[in-house]
């Protein structure tokens, strides 16, 4: 276990959006954060990285409380990946995916050997060396969203939290996104949280399902929050049911 | 390619500088008479031209960059607006000043909305409210700047209008070292600041991720920005639209939005488009001399404009 959080209470001017009692990563596990629009996701993530400050409750990283550790010691072990684009000018994705290194560069943010290679490893294994020259303002989402996931892998944290990554994509792009994540999961080692509203996806990749029902986080594998109609008490309605997915996850031999 | 045309149009704006002005002087004249008054006063004219032009354009990029705005520039944060209001009291209500004093009333007024701001800085979270702040500062000045004209005698006032419209004619006999010391060591404590400015192009949030401290780069991305702006104010007056035009055309010339490329290039660009702006005011032909703001915002205002209209329409609006 690298991170936990305990009784934590997170919301805004000490009014209480969402509690969680328990909340654990392990090394290389895929976590969805799943939740209604406006159900507080993104404030736990913010949270949970200490930008933003928890009401109540511990957030433990490596075994010390998270307000221990600096900025600049936390980026080398937590990274937090925002989906939307910054709209930079004369930006190209080489230097867009290296801002990963800034937590290991000098002052003047020159970048070494290696860290040129982790830049090149980074675009490699999201795949997007074609796009290595251009502009990031002429990207699609989708692309620009890889662009972010490379950046993020090469600032090489031991965890990832990514907010909405799929927002606004269509569905070839969504799948190929969270199997890029999946395999910088099970290939890299690297955790990953992700917070997303996308439940299927979220059935069929998470090892862990952290899902937000009347403002408290319940926790469980895609199975047993299936069978205890945990994620059809959220997302599901008269037309909605997620019930017989499982039947479905059953023969594709998830769960 | 493109540094070496910048190098070489501010050199030639710096001899052009040199060899023209309102009394004739031959090429001959320049290189022989090296000790001429008129050409130590070009000379020292061109280099507070160089430095402000430098400094202002710093000022702007920084500013553009900490509050992720395109039409932010060192006047916005109302720290020239500081130093005019110090420049203001001193010029209208205390009589007869020397004008040697002048400047240190300019900084001191600077520093003083330094403070303000800072202060603000360390409790406002937005970006935007801060700018806002700077704003209102700016329109509380202009009015108290105006009470104080509607008061004070002709004679000052007059003074105080002509230096409101920007000169890079020295100001006395120490002007142009006291600047180039005042400005230089700071220009150069600006390239410290590429990697977190670089980071605030993402956003805070992000640049937080990246593990940088943003809430110490932003008290000395303002502290950089206020220090050069109020020494160039001092000294020059409150040169309009140089600061917010500058970083736009050294962007599109260098194709670049990195610190380590807009950092040098709009150090140079600066310069060089302070220079050419002190050569037009100073055309032979013209009977007097032209006030460097009205050059400044001619040169400016159609940059700005086409900014708007061009190139980042959808960006400024949302």
């Amino acid at each position: 276990m690298i991170f936990q959080a305990q009784h934590i209470e997170v919301g805004y001017d000490k009014k209480s959006v969402l509690k969680a009692e328990h909340l654990q990563i392990e090394a290389g596990n895929f976590y969805f954060l799943l939740g209604k629009n406006g159900s507080g996701k993104s404030t736990l993530l913010r949270s949970l990285i200490g930008i933003q400050k928890i009401l109540t409750g511990d957030v433990e990283l490596n075994g010390n409380a998270l307000n221990r550790f600096s900025r600049a010691e936390l980026s080398k072990r937590i990274c937090f990946v925002q989906s939307q684009n910054a709209g930079i000018d004369y930006l190209s994705v080489f230097d867009y995916v290296a801002f990963g290194r800034m937590p290991y560069t000098g002052y003047l943010g020159k970048l070494s050997t290696a860290d040129f290679e982790k830049v090149d490893q980074a675009i490699e294994l999201l795949g997007i060396q074609n796009l290595k020259e251009r502009m990031i303002t002429e990207l699609s989402d989708g692309e620009f969203r890889k662009c972010t996931l490379a950046q993020a892998f090469c600032q090489e944290t031991d965890i990832l939290f990514v907010d909405e990554p799929t927002a606004h994509l269509d569905i070839a792009a969504k799948s190929e996104l969270f199997h890029l994540l999946k395999k910088m999961s099970v290939e890299k080692g690297r955790a990953i949280v992700v917070a997303s509203h996308e439940v299927q996806s979220a059935l069929i990749h998470a090892d862990e399902i952290w899902l937000i029902d009347q403002a408290e986080v319940q926790i469980g594998s895609a199975k047993a929050l299936l069978e205890n109609g945990a994620i059809d008490r959220v997302f599901g309605n008269e037309h909605v049911s997620f019930k017989d997915f499982l039947h479905q996850l059953k023969s594709m031999k998830i769960v | 390619m493109k540094w070496i045309f910048l190098i070489i149009a501010s050199l030639t704006l710096f001899a052009a500088n040199l060899a023209i002005g309102s009394v004739e002087l031959s090429f001959e004249d320049v290189l022989v008479e090296q000790k001429n008054s008129i050409f130590a006063i070009r000379l020292e004219e061109s280099i507070i031209a160089l430095l402000a032009g430098a400094a202002l354009s710093i000022g702007g990029l920084f500013m553009q960059t900490l509050f992720r705005n395109p039409l932010a520039g060192p006047s916005v944060l109302g720290i020239s607006s500081g130093a005019s209001l110090a420049v203001a009291i001193a010029m209208l209500s205390m009589g007869g000043i020397s004008a040697l004093f002048l400047p240190f009333y300019a900084i001191l007024g600077s520093a003083l909305f330094l403070f303000v701001l800072l202060a603000i800085a360390l409790r406002v979270r937005q970006n935007v409210t801060l700018l806002i702040v700077g704003l209102l500062l700016g329109y509380g000045v202009s009015a108290g700047i105006g009470l104080l004209e509607v008061f004070s005698p002709s004679e000052s006032l007059k003074k105080y209008v002509l230096w409101g419209m920007g000169s890079f004619f020295p100001v006395a006999k120490s002007t142009y070292w006291m600047m180039a010391l005042l400005v230089l060591p700071v220009l150069c404590l600006s390239f410290f600041l590429l990697k977190p400015l670089d980071a605030l192009l993402l956003g805070e949030e992000h640049a937080q991720s990246l593990g940088v401290n943003t809430q110490k780069t932003r008290l000395w991305v303002i502290v950089v920005t206020a220090w050069l702006t109020g020494v160039v104010t001092a000294f020059c007056g409150p040169i309009a639209f140089l600061g917010l035009m500058v970083p736009h055309l050294a962007r599109i010339l260098f194709k670049a939005s990195a610190h380590r490329i807009l950092i040098p290039g709009v150090i140079l660009m600066g310069a060089t488009l302070a220079l050419l702006a002190n050569l037009i005011a100073k055309m032979p032909g013209f009977i007097e001399r032209v006030p460097v703001n009205i050059i400044t915002s001619i040169l400016g205002i159609p940059v700005i404009i086409w900014i708007i209209l061009e190139n980042r329409k959808a960006k400024i609006i949302s």
